[in-house]
């Protein structure tokens, strides 16, 4: 039989339900067809469209990464990192050169500032942006995003109503071009509004060229809504069927109609039940260590989630929602107790992203319901240990229970992986060595249960596992080859090592 | 001899002399020089402030020429007639708009309206505040911005404020008046024109709510809580404010809106007794503007689906209808064993009733009966202070027992003050015993 893909000579960890390791693999029209050890794939060799011989090194399943910020991803690739400025100069320098780069009225975009890191310790004025850049509108987000700082001609675009609240204003009472709460918000969404189709396809192509590179195949994007824009997710849905790999659209809203109206089957991503570690806004049942005046925010009451998730679990959506603090996740699963006690459903797979601080008690709620935890092992990799940010939020005995992924797989959850990207990097590799070397030694997971946070359970986190997710006959010929096997390198060298190339349904797109 | 000058400055601004467009003609400086001018037309100004104003980074001898050079420029443009009266006056060192010179200007008429609405009566207050309204075209010189210019663009941002703030006075002061007045639609209109501007500002979205319950419209005030909801989540990441969510939960929960607008005496298509009205749906799909409808405002409306003939079907549908659009108190007035019963076909039920799930096995007559009974009395307490509609769409495609339910309850239920308006395929076999026996009994 002539097959169009012949991967042969090499170790094919296939992540089937036996882990089988097999050595070739054939694909046509898009699928496995035929798999195998020693020579089997002698009979295709002559006939094969294209015969990749691997010598020695490792393929797995396309990856999956189960929370990406997409738009937002390849938006901020086009903008000015402005996150390691350290001093107004530096800054006013880097707006400077942009301008005398773009054409006159073309927004210069900002991204990652963060006063607190400059010597001066405070914002831009719109004065001093106007100095550096007069002729293009500026726009500056603070590294939460939930503060901008724009110039003048970007505040005279914006045209904002003067009773909004949020607008920082100067001695003689005219905004400064700092803006908060609100008005940042209605910045922002204006801003993301006028962003235009070709732009934001130029910065999903380079989002989605990133993360070929890094071998995913399968990619969640949660777009739209709180610190979003519709428009981004508008952009996905319209586009889906162009992008290389797969893209499975998480619209963030909680307007169920709007999202039966446009036929998709899930809601929500980044529904915010609390905040971040970070920002000492995730919901803890304890105070913070550092700021015993907070023990985060819960932003949805009890009543107001169970009716959002009632409405969207009745109309028969799969459902996530963001949830890190304990109180939050246990928010989340009253309401989906409440939904599913009204209207039983079998198998909905309702998802909680983060789920970074659940009780032993959660977990088993968790498990009951059947959810799917979308963790993001990077996490620890970049603020977990001694030292480290959740150990200054949390103190350290709090910090050693964020995240106990070990705890997770042998209760029996569902866990996907993924890189919650522009936070982390879209490496599901650096993914996966951060959950083998988790730094609570006890939460960290072997590396077949790493690997499988980005195959075949991202793909269950969709409800993909028949078609994606491991490699096995019948099943899409995406696939991701490795310089070195997982398996057999030190688990500290684990973010060694490198993607050589990337598959999707038997087309190579990516070879290093 | 007076010049025809007239400067919209609401909205994208233009400048035409004599009906003629002149804006194309001059710089942008020179049209931001001239509005600025106008809007100060009682001040003198020197030479050296208009041209610090207007050439701030250049040095104040360029500064200087640039403005001779703009001022000869617009004289030139505005003063083609030299029998007319100059409309900027010059002096060594200074200048102003000319004393004499008659110039309109939309900002202007704007502000004599609300002057003069001070010491309007009552009944011109309206008129004056609508025309005020059709003024405001706009923001204050909408698109026209000055590079390098930091006072003038300072000036405009201040005016833009000034007059969004007016422009909000009126709009705010005209949703009060036309409320007042029972005017209730033009007054959602312009609580509407207000969230365009401003899609954050809560207050609005309370306002438009009162408004809709002053209509009867429960049902639209429901949406614009949601409305309401789903902006300030999707925005801002929060609940809306306490206010609107007690009022929100007082809808909810009471069936005060409900009776008083339902009771009202004028309400034309208020039957007095069961009613049941059968349209032919092609008819309606041929003139969709003229359908034959009762313009109740307390409806429900179900669809049946061609794939759902799954029994009970339709009258799931309707129950979960019910739960959504009643209040909850109201309903938990049904005695708890009839919620029982039909939590058997629709598990929102459950919402109501709190205690165990039906584990009890009966055959299906007994509990078909059972269902029955339990939905008569449902349908019988939500009309009892009330006339209601039931719509069900598509009658083609409903369940033999939803069917059968229909004839038992419109047999059993003469008094009922609830309407039902059916509509599906004309001589469709299925429901035409259903269409005889109301024709027989004179319901329709």
């Amino acid at each position: 039989m002539k097959v169009d893909l012949l991967l042969y000579n090499g170790t094919v960890l296939t992540i089937d339900d036996n882990n089988t390791v097999v050595n070739w693999i054939a694909a046509k029209d898009g699928r496995i067809i035929d798999l195998g050890c020693g020579g089997g794939y002698n009979q295709y060799l002559k006939t094969t469209g294209e015969a990749v011989d691997l010598m020695g090194k490792t393929v797995l399943p396309g990856f999956y990464d189960s929370h990406v910020n997409l738009v937002q991803t390849g938006l901020n690739i086009l903008s000015l990192n402005l996150s390691e400025i350290r001093c107004m100069d530096e800054l006013f320098s880097i707006i400077r050169h942009k301008a005398s780069q773009l054409p006159e009225g073309e927004m210069i975009r900002g991204i990652g500032f963060d006063e607190l890191k400059l010597i001066e310790k405070k914002l831009p004025n719109r004065y001093e942006l106007d100095r550096c850049a007069p002729n293009n509108p500026v726009w500056i987000s603070r590294v939460d995003y939930h503060t901008s700082i724009v110039n003048s001609l970007a505040l005279h675009m914006l045209n904002l109503p003067f009773n909004l609240e949020g607008i920082v204003r100067d001695g003689r009472s005219l905004p400064n071009g700092q803006l908060t709460g609100r008005a940042s918000a209605l910045v922002r969404s204006h801003m993301l509004g006028r962003t235009s189709e070709a732009e934001i396809s130029k910065g999903v192509h380079k989002a989605l060229n990133l993360a070929i590179e890094n071998g995913i195949t399968s990619v969640n994007a949660v777009e739209g809504g709180f610190t979003f824009h519709d428009k981004l997710a508008e952009f996905m849905l319209e586009n889906k069927n162009s992008f290389p790999i797969d893209i499975t659209l998480f619209y963030q809203t909680v307007n169920v109609e709007r999202i039966l109206s446009k036929g998709l089957k899930r809601i929500g991503g980044t529904i915010f039940l609390d905040g971040s570690f970070g920002s000492r806004t995730a919901a803890l049942a304890e105070p913070y260590s550092d700021d015993s005046s907070k023990s985060g925010t819960l932003y949805f009451s009890q009543e107001e989630l169970n009716s959002f998730i009632l409405d969207a679990h009745r109309n028969d959506l799969q459902i996530a929602v963001h949830a890190i603090g304990s109180k939050a996740i246990e928010q989340a699963l009253t309401a989906y107790e409440h939904a599913q006690a009204i209207y039983p459903r079998k198998d909905p797979r309702h998802r909680i992203e983060h789920f970074e601080m659940p009780t032993d008690e959660h977990i088993q709620r968790a498990i009951a319901l059947g959810l799917v935890a979308s963790v993001q092992p990077t996490y620890e990799y970049l603020w977990g240990g001694a030292g480290k940010m959740y150990e200054t939020r949390l103190g350290e005995a709090r910090r050693k229970r964020t995240n106990p992924f070990n705890k997770y797989i042998k209760a029996g959850l569902i866990v996907a992986g993924g890189s919650d990207s522009d936070l982390t990097p879209m490496n599901p590799l650096l993914g996966i060595y951060s959950a083998v070397n988790h730094p609570t030694d006890e939460y960290a997971i072997s590396v077949e249960d790493a690997i499988k946070l980005f195959t075949i359970n991202g793909a269950k986190a969709v409800f993909e596992e028949e078609t994606k997710g491991s490699i096995v006959k019948g099943k899409l010929a995406d696939m991701v080859i490795l310089d070195t096997n997982p398996l057999e390198i030190h688990p500290s060298k684990i973010n060694e090592i490198s993607v050589v190339a990337t598959i999707k349904e038997g087309n190579i797109l990516f070879v290093r | 001899m007076l010049s025809n000058l007239e400067i919209c400055m609401l909205g994208n601004p233009s400048i035409t002399l004599n009906n003629k467009p002149i804006m194309g003609s001059m710089s942008n400086k020179a049209a931001a020089l001239l509005c600025y001018l106008v809007l100060n037309k009682d001040k003198m100004y020197s030479r050296d402030k208009l041209a610090s104003i207007f050439w701030d980074s250049t040095s104040i001898e360029t500064a200087r020429y640039n403005l001779r050079y703009t001022l000869w420029s617009l004289r030139k443009i505005l003063d083609t007639d030299k029998k007319q009266i100059p409309v900027i006056v010059t002096y060594k060192d200074c200048c102003r708009i000319n004393p004499d010179a008659v110039i309109y200007t939309d900002i202007f008429e704007l502000e004599k309206l609300l002057e003069e609405n001070l010491e309007s009566k009552d009944s011109d207050i309206i008129e004056n505040l609508d025309k005020a309204k059709s003024i405001y075209k706009g923001e204050f010189l909408e698109g026209f911005y000055i590079n390098k210019c930091p006072e003038f663009n300072d000036w405009v941002f201040f005016e833009r404020e000034r007059l969004q703030r007016k422009h909000f006075e009126v709009l705010y002061r005209l949703t009060k008046l036309y409320k007042s007045a029972g005017n209730y639609f033009k007054s959602i209109e312009i609580l509407n024109d207000m969230l365009r501007i401003n899609p954050l500002q809560e207050e609005l979205y309370e306002e438009l709510i009162k408004n809709y319950l002053e209509l009867g419209d429960r049902g639209s005030a429901l949406n614009q809580y949601k409305r309401c909801s789903n902006i300030l989540r999707d925005e801002l990441n929060i609940s809306p404010n306490e206010s609107i969510r007690k009022l929100h939960h007082d809808i909810k929960n009471s069936n005060k809106y409900l009776q008083e607008s339902v009771c009202q005496p004028s309400s034309p298509m208020s039957p007095s007794k069961l009613r049941v009205v059968f349209i032919d749906e092609k008819k309606t799909a041929k003139n969709p503007a003229g359908q034959i409808q009762p313009e109740m405002e307390n409806k429900i409306s179900i669809i049946c689906h061609p794939l759902l003939k799954i029994s009970y079907s339709t009258l799931s549908d309707c129950v979960r209808a019910i739960i959504d659009n009643f209040s909850h108190d109201l309903l938990r007035k049904l005695p708890q064993y009839y919620w029982k019963d039909i939590s058997r076909i629709e598990s929102s039920a459950y919402e109501i009733y709190s205690a165990d799930i039906i584990t009890d096995s009966l055959t299906p007559a007994s509990e078909k009966i059972r269902i029955f009974a339990a939905l008569e009395g449902l349908f019988n307490l939500i009309s009892m202070n009330m006339h209601f509609c039931i719509a069900i769409k598509s009658l083609q495609w409903i369940d033999k027992v939803s069917l059968e339910f229909l004839i038992y309850y419109i047999s059993r239920n003469k008094d009922s003050c609830i309407s039902f308006l059916l509509e599906g395929r004309e001589n469709e076999p299925l429901y035409s015993d259903l269409l005889k026996h109301i024709d027989a009994e004179g319901l329709s």
